[in-house]
């Protein structure tokens, strides 16, 4: 049995990825990185671009006993990048924001998304793996839960 | 900066309540139970961690894939954690690295095992 739950799950992930994108001043990458994103310029003290990764995470779904796999629970994270501590914490503030400010239910392609649940905003750390040669960048994480469920046919 | 998961129930006051009135029997099958998903979260995480690939922090002193510990805490509650700097990096990703969760999925999968075994030996007749 196909998880209806599960499939066309890239037009929620596109539709989560241009929602907070347009809400926000900064650039969503879809799991990598954008472009012009960053330390600009070689001042490792000079302008910082902000910027957020989307990632998909997990994944299960449910239903009802002749359908138990229609409705789904998809996870995501928001990797959010500052030249600081705060940058990074504003970063995930501001998608928190524009998550909060989407309209439910939401109707995306045969689906509907019918409730968001921000399961954490992590604590914004510096990213120790680059090297402590090249300039900082600061880290904080946001998961978030979308529960998903198909749109009814008119029969 | 490391990473850990827990299994803790113990705040959940009723359950807790019913418990603690149970016959010493009763909470010692339990014990056992969160001893034995414990172990089987450990083994989980540390059959998914990713060795040799992904970010490193260079001030660890031990490999990730070497650094899964677990204890339990108390009656319904127990722990399994890393005290690696890579842990948190290697769960959520970086900048450069896409997350590879171990962790969370790993939890996700047991604590529901878990509550359903306490729920079972919490209901049978004395």
């Amino acid at each position: 049995m196909t998880a209806q739950g599960l499939t066309r799950r890239e037009q929620i992930t596109e539709a989560l990825q241009e929602a907070v994108a347009a809400a926000v001043e900064f650039p969503i990458g879809a799991g990598v990185s954008p472009p012009n994103v960053g330390h600009l310029g070689d001042d490792p003290l000079g302008p910082f671009q902000p910027w957020a990764n989307l990632h998909s995470i997990a994944s299960a779904t449910d239903g009802p006993i002749d359908r138990p796999t229609d409705d789904s629970e998809l996870v995501y994270q928001f990797t959010c990048v500052g030249g600081g501590q705060l940058q990074a914490e504003w970063v995930a503030s501001e998608i928190a924001d524009a998550l909060d400010a989407i309209s439910l239910p939401w109707q995306i392609g045969a689906r509907a998304v019918v409730h968001i649940d921000i399961d954490s905003i992590g604590p914004a750390v510096r990213d120790n793996t680059i090297g402590q040669s090249t300039p900082p960048e600061f880290l904080a994480y946001l998961m978030v839960r979308l529960f998903t469920t198909p749109i009814p046919t008119e029969s | 900066m490391s990473r850990s998961v827990s299994i803790d129930m113990s705040e959940v006051d009723q359950l807790a309540k019913d418990l603690a009135e149970r016959p010493v029997e009763v909470r010692r099958e339990i014990g056992k139970a969160l001893t034995r998903h414990v172990q089987q979260m450990q083994s989980r995480i540390e059959a998914s961690v990713p060795r040799g690939v992904g970010p490193v922090d260079p001030r660890d002193k031990v490999r990730l894939f070497q650094s899964i510990e677990r204890n339990r805490r108390r009656q319904l509650s127990g722990v399994v954690w890393s005290n690696t700097r890579a842990a948190f990096f290697q769960e959520h990703g970086t900048s450069r690295h896409a997350p590879r969760p171990s962790f969370g999925p790993a939890l996700e999968f047991q604590a529901p095992l878990f509550e359903a075994e306490v729920a079972d030996i919490a209901s049978r007749p004395l």
